[in-house]
């Protein structure tokens, strides 16, 4: 009796301290026996009779033989909890005690941990990061680098180019002096060759503005925003001029200098002609520079619309090495004690690619160089009186219709254009204007939008449905955006806005008379 | 719900139960039971503790269990590739049950999962959803789907 | 390229200075209908008429200024009142005046 109530006293205390609590199911997980101590851990509708995991939620799960430990729970009440799951032969014991000591602990330790780590991560992520900005930064650096020394290669290159022309003009106007203070004792005092002399300065400036007019659209070395401008160009005058501007520095030199065309006497061709001479001038200058005995030739042969040229020296040539270097930007060899920045190659390659060729440079130590390239070279038809900048014949040729409803305009442009050999047929409103198109062929048409009976808009629809692809040109007092947009989306050939420039028209004309075979019109 | 530490499973399940979420990171011991009721269905949700440097996922929580969800953070790429052991460890304690996988976090910059690591996950077969307990991006997706794999799985 | 104009041109050139007067009058005609404050839309339409035309073709023929002062005008045609717009026109006509 006392060894039981002991007993009782025991667990009365082993409960109170550890606060025991337990639960006691049957092998159907049907509550049999509970301590009455649940409810302060939040327990509070467990009843006998009734299937445990109803409610004692983590009991869902399981079965009567269940063994497991489950360390730290959280109960309803907070207070996390040990559980420990006792199967016997018939029945199922669900211990439970406090274990929120531990927990409090364990929360403390994982926290810190956790975290700390978690600081871990994130500062190799950091490091990463910034290990690629570095790398990125470092990246973009080089690239600044290049391109910064790209820039002063162009600028160099540039200067280079001038340097060529100027030194002829200070050469021939040097030679006009010489000959004026001589003329006193009329010896070499010929004017015909003094106004050849000024003719060749007259040449080189022509040459040094066409640098600066490309200057100006001239971009990085490699950008496509370089402008290749076709122009009609007489080859032979073109060689010519060259000669001239090489001459001084050869005959400085003592060295030869040989042209040898093989083009035809008049080959006039479509090539964008400074662009051609920068080249040539670059290339024969570099011989001639590094020439000091011999000669320099150039040959020239215009052959099924190419145009190929062969520059050779007999200077003193470059190693097999040194050739493959001699391209790029800044690059001199080491000892040929001649002044220069080394950078009208690369220029003159990247050239002669936008030109459709490819630069060639062969050569041999102490045997001389050879450089050639080839260039496409259309022929044009040639006009007999075709040598003006701006030549109005063709364009006199062309049948142009003017749609104008305000007199004082028409009268004026059909003047000024009748100035400059273009005759126009004036109608004064759309309806005409169609019909015009209608029964006669016109070559170009100059149309004002605001119109009566039929706007501009109005005819070029009717013009696109009738497949009728003559070139209109709009002529707009609206400087609204739509407006361009919407005439250029029914097919006009080009839009410009009041007032117009007739020197604009003339240009829109010249771009269409090349685009269309007018040669055979009557 | 397991997976590595702070990879979201509490902001997960407390997303999915209370439609609640904290930006605090405060650690899950030993596990955490929530309850929410998913149509005619009664889930019980066992928040266990993540994987961290004290200890290994205790096995004794996964017991009893229908089905689980596999959790990684999307911006933590060790936690998704971590997935593969926690999974090997379940299928040991508990056998091959229902699996979906949530890539969580991924309202964050930083996303670290790529094509190579997806990869890996679909070839075990998972459906795997990118969410975020954060804005609730495809939390019940998430839930729902393990939920129609264990239904489906018992007929 | 400049070329030297033709006697033709210059003569267009003196005509077009001449129909200065009548261009005058048909502005004033214009100013007088809104002058009482009210503008209908399709008088905004007459004004906007005369000054497409003046702008267009007084620009052709080198004056600048009026054609700018009729673009001006033309922008707020459709939302201006008579307000803004008579003493405008009045501007305009003003410097047409100098020009003729």
């Amino acid at each position: 009796m006392v060894e039981v109530n002991l007993q009782q006293q025991i667990n009365a205390q082993l409960f109170d301290k550890l606060q025991l609590a337990y639960i006691c199911v049957d092998s159907s997980m049907i509550v049999v026996d509970i301590s009455d101590n649940l409810s302060s851990y939040g327990y509070n509708d467990i009843s006998i009779g009734a299937k445990v995991e109803d409610c004692v939620d983590f009991m869902f799960g399981f079965d009567a033989q269940t063994q497991l430990d489950l360390p730290m729970i959280e109960s309803p009440s907070g207070i996390t909890i040990a559980v420990s799951l006792l199967p016997s032969d018939s029945s199922l014991m669900v211990l439970i005690s406090n274990a929120s000591n531990q927990a409090e602990q364990r929360q403390l330790l994982q926290q810190k941990a956790n975290e700390n780590e978690l600081l871990v991560e994130r500062q190799e992520k950091l490091l990463h990061q910034l290990e690629q900005a570095s790398q990125q930064l470092e990246f973009k650096n080089q690239q600044l680098e290049e391109a910064s020394r790209l820039q002063t290669s162009f600028l160099s290159g540039v200067s280079h180019e001038f340097r060529t022309p100027l030194t002829s003009i200070i050469g021939y106007t040097n030679l006009v002096e010489q000959s004026l203070k001589s003329s006193a004792d009329k010896k070499g005092c010929d004017p015909e060759q003094k106004a050849g002399h000024l003719r060749a300065v007259q040449r080189s400036s022509r040459h040094l503005l066409s640098l600066v007019e490309n200057l100006l659209d001239h971009g990085k070395l490699d950008s496509d925003e370089i402008v290749v401008r076709p122009k009609e160009i007489d080859l032979v005058e073109l060689f010519q001029d060259v000669e001239l501007l090489l001459k001084p520095l050869s005959d400085t030199k003592h060295v030869e200098f040989n042209i040898n065309l093989d083009i035809g006497d008049s080959a006039v061709v479509l090539i964008d002609d400074s662009r051609l001479k920068q080249c040539l001038i670059n290339i024969l200058g570099n011989a001639v520079k590094f020439t000091d005995h011999g000669s320099v030739s150039l040959t020239a042969e215009l052959l099924d619309e190419f145009l190929s040229i062969r520059v050779e020296d007999t200077g003193p040539g470059i190693s097999a090495d040194d050739l493959e270097k001699i391209r790029l930007p800044f690059w001199q060899a080491a000892d040929t004690g001649k002044a220069g920045t080394g950078l009208g190659l690369t220029i003159t390659e990247r050239i002669i690619e936008l030109l459709g060729g490819k630069l060639e440079v062969s050569s041999v130590l102490g045997e001389g160089t050879q450089v050639s390239f080839q260039i496409p070279a259309p022929m044009v038809v040639t006009h007999e009186s075709s040598k003006a900048f701006n030549s109005p014949q063709p364009l006199s040729n062309m049948a142009v219709l003017l749609a104008e409803d305000d007199h004082d305009i028409a009268d004026l442009m059909v003047m000024m254009m009748a100035d400059r050999g273009v005759h126009l047929t004036h109608v004064e409103n759309g309806a005409l204007a169609l019909e015009a198109m209608r029964s006669n062929t016109f070559d170009f048409v100059l149309m004002d939008i605001h119109m009566p009976i039929m706007t501009g808009h109005e005819v070029l629809v009717a013009l696109q449905q009738e497949n009728n692809s003559t070139p209109v040109v709009i002529m707009s007092a609206s400087t609204v955006e739509a407006g361009r947009v919407k005439a250029e989306n029914l097919g006009c050939y080009d839009y410009l806005i009041k007032p117009v420039d007739v020197d604009d028209v003339i240009e829109i004309m010249n771009q269409v008379a090349m685009n269309t075979d007018i040669s055979h019109r009557p | 719900m397991v997976g590595d530490f702070s990879v979201g499973k509490t902001s997960l399940t407390q997303r999915f139960v209370n439609n609640v979420f904290s930006d605090k990171y405060l650690t899950t011991i030993g596990v955490k039971i929530d309850t929410a009721i998913v149509g005619d269905d009664k889930l019980i949700v066992w928040d266990v503790a993540g994987r961290d440097s004290l200890s290994p996922i205790n096995a004794s929580y996964l017991v009893g269990a229908s089905g689980v969800i596999l959790v990684a953070d999307g911006s933590r790429s060790n936690t998704a590739s971590g997935l593969l052991e926690i999974w090997q460890m379940v299928r040991k304690r508990i056998g091959s049950v229902p699996v979906v996988v949530a890539l969580n976090k991924v309202d964050l910059d930083g996303w670290q999962i790529d094509d190579h690591s997806r990869a890996i996950l679909d070839q075990q077969g998972w459906d795997v959803f990118a969410t975020s307990a954060k804005d609730g991006k495809n939390v019940e997706a998430v839930f729902n789907k393990l939920v129609e794999k264990m239904n489906s799985k018992d007929s | 390229m400049s070329l030297s104009e033709s006697p033709q041109v210059k003569a267009l050139k003196e005509r077009y200075k001449a129909s200065f007067p009548e261009k005058l009058e048909l502005l004033r005609q214009r100013r007088e209908a809104i002058a009482d404050g009210h503008i209908s839309s399709q008088q905004r339409m007459q004004v906007n008429e005369v000054l497409h035309k003046l702008a267009g073709s007084s620009g052709m023929y080198g004056y600048h200024e009026i054609s700018a002062s009729c673009r001006e005008i033309m922008a707020e045609i459709d939302v201006a009142d008579t307000s803004f717009l008579v003493p405008k026109i009045t501007e305009l006509m003003l410097l047409i005046e100098r020009h003729s």
